[in-house]
């Protein structure tokens, strides 16, 4: 290989690690909820039996190695049970609420007889089940052994203050990507929100460490080309789970990339070397695992299975993203979806 | 005025007393939608204070005084079994709602601390076809605003709490997802499920 062409090659690599870094951010932001918020909490210890709630591991580091292999084993279970899927239509409630469009009538039926006309086990479109569960164990291994003892170290030799500063400087190097994103789905008002609180965060905010524009009122909301091609028109397509990513969809996929072009750091550091090119991506991926740690932990811990209530979280959330949380019952399910069962209320 | 006269103005009139009681009917629809969607605005902030009183006392009995009085124990218990809803025996219907009603007590006391809040105010509310929505703004004991979103259905000529949805996550989604995974696993055994909710 020539000197120019191993260039090519390690400048694509770098591109391509880089794309995945934002990606794995982005969905572990949505998985998590970042920043320690009510809804993530509540819901990791709503899998919970609820009676009580169990201690969060602050750590992250301290759960048994067996439970992750127990993990990869039920993956490999579910695997097996969904060995043998089966096609059923399922009757669309007559005059109810709009089914959303990544509701999927696939089912997948388990072995069982006894539960063999299921009509379906969960309203995400996910073909890919069984390959997903097996690259959700590998990414459950490279979180034990990657992300969360950078996630620890960052955590016990950064002060809490310092760590806030630097997700605020992480967050506000993304601003340009909301703002492309803010115009390309028709929004000036919001594309002016974020411009100014770009501008003042930068400035006044101390190159962003310091969230200044916030106490004037003006919030931050991020925006991503999945978000955009959302409000376009597109659906999700089918569920994906991404290794070093996590769970994503098709259409979020291909978004994360568009957005590295977005993003004028991706042009600023071009001629740099890998490690600098890679270190804003790096330091966003760190700085939300760091957040969402023992969310992520407590759900890990409490969910009869993990596999679905991450994709359950990670779906409904990106729905209230893209409806920038004002519509959150975007996702609403029929109540009593025709057909399956006479009255739903007995009493 | 000849035959088909009388009854052309017999028609016209017919026609012109429809119309008006259709012009009526769809003028007062509005208001009739207007009116409920009132209603569950008021009762959304009724319940809302409920919530910030019972997280207050942080107790289970509290949380499930406020259930048995404004949620739709049976819907959401069903609701939460998915597919398998057609396979729960009629038999074991009460143990299942009572189970389900202690569970979601349960997970509500154990969040107490998180739900002490200071007010909830309630910011509009719109129809959709077999519920209520009703979005709310609930200011935590730090300060911060959390939106709430309510999904109500009518019950009794009243209203009764379907589902919640908390930064754009809904509960009773959620569960269904766990209880699924629940049954999933057992190849849909209820006692399975019974003994995850008796934990």
């Amino acid at each position: 290989m020539t000197e120019a062409g191993a260039g090519g090659a390690r400048k694509t690599a770098v591109r391509l690690i880089a794309a995945v870094a934002m990606a794995a951010s982005a969905a572990m932001a949505c998985a998590g909820t970042a920043g320690a918020e009510t809804s993530t909490n509540f819901i990791s210890r709503q899998s919970y039996n609820g009676t009580v709630a169990r201690p969060v591991h602050t750590d992250g580091i301290q759960r048994p190695a067996s439970s992750f292999w127990r993990l990869i084993r039920s993956a490999g279970d579910k695997k097996a049970d969904d060995s043998k899927p089966q096609e059923v239509v399922v009757s669309p409630a007559a005059g109810k609420i709009p089914v959303p469009a990544k509701t999927s009538t696939r089912a997948l039926a388990t072995s069982d007889q006894a539960v063999a006309d299921v009509p379906q086990t969960s309203g995400v479109d996910d073909p890919l089940e069984p390959f997903n569960r097996v690259l959700f164990g590998v990414n459950e291994a490279i979180d034990l052994v990657v992300l969360r003892p950078v996630s620890f170290v960052y955590r016990t030799i950064v002060p809490t203050p310092m760590r806030q500063g630097i997700a605020n400087m992480v967050a506000n190097a993304y601003a340009p990507v909301t703002f492309a994103n803010d115009l390309l789905q028709g929004d000036p008002e919001a594309a002016k929100v974020t411009l100014v609180r770009f501008m003042v965060n930068s400035t006044a905010g101390f190159a962003g460490m310091v969230d200044a524009a916030a106490a004037a009122g003006l919030n931050r909301r991020d925006e991503d080309f999945g978000q955009t091609m959302a409000v376009w028109g597109a659906g999700p397509g089918p569920y994906l789970v991404v290794p070093v990513v996590g769970p994503t969809t098709v259409r979020d996929g291909v978004g994360r990339i568009v957005d590295i072009a977005f993003n004028p750091l991706t042009w600023i550091l071009w001629y740099q070397p890998a490690e600098v090119q890679l270190a804003p991506y790096m330091a966003r991926v760190v700085t939300t695992h760091e957040s969402v740690m023992d969310d992520l932990q407590a759900l890990r811990e409490t969910s009869p299975d993990f596999y679905a209530s991450l994709r359950d979280i990670y779906m409904q959330k990106r729905e209230a993203d893209i409806a920038n949380g004002v519509a959150a019952e975007g996702v609403l399910e029929p109540i009593n979806p025709a057909g399956t069962l006479e009255p739903i209320n007995p009493q | 005025m000849g035959y088909d006269d009388g009854i052309r103005t017999r028609m016209t009139r017919r026609h012109l007393i429809a119309g008006a009681a259709a012009a009526t009917f769809m003028s007062l629809a509005p208001v009739g939608a207007a009116m409920a969607a009132t209603a569950a605005e008021s009762y959304v902030e009724r319940v809302g204070q409920g919530v910030i009183k019972a997280a207050n006392a942080g107790s289970v009995s509290s949380f499930r005084a406020l259930l048995r009085a404004n949620a739709d124990i049976p819907t959401i218990a069903i609701f939460s079994l998915g597919p398998y809803r057609s396979k729960l025996p009629a038999s074991r219907r009460s143990e299942y709602y009572r189970l389900v009603e202690n569970y979601i007590s349960g997970v509500f006391a154990a969040h107490s601390r998180e739900l002490k809040g200071e007010d909830l105010k309630v910011t509009g509310s719109r129809k959709v076809s077999d519920s209520v929505i009703v979005t709310s703004a609930f200011k935590a004991a730090d300060g911060r605003n959390v939106p709430v979103v309510w999904r109500l259905v009518k019950r009794g000529g009243g209203f009764k709490v379907f589902d919640v949805n908390v930064q754009g996550i809904w509960l009773a989604t959620t569960q269904k997802t766990n209880f699924i995974s629940v049954l999933k696993k057992s190849n849909g055994d209820f006692n399975a499920l019974m003994a995850y909710l008796r934990k």
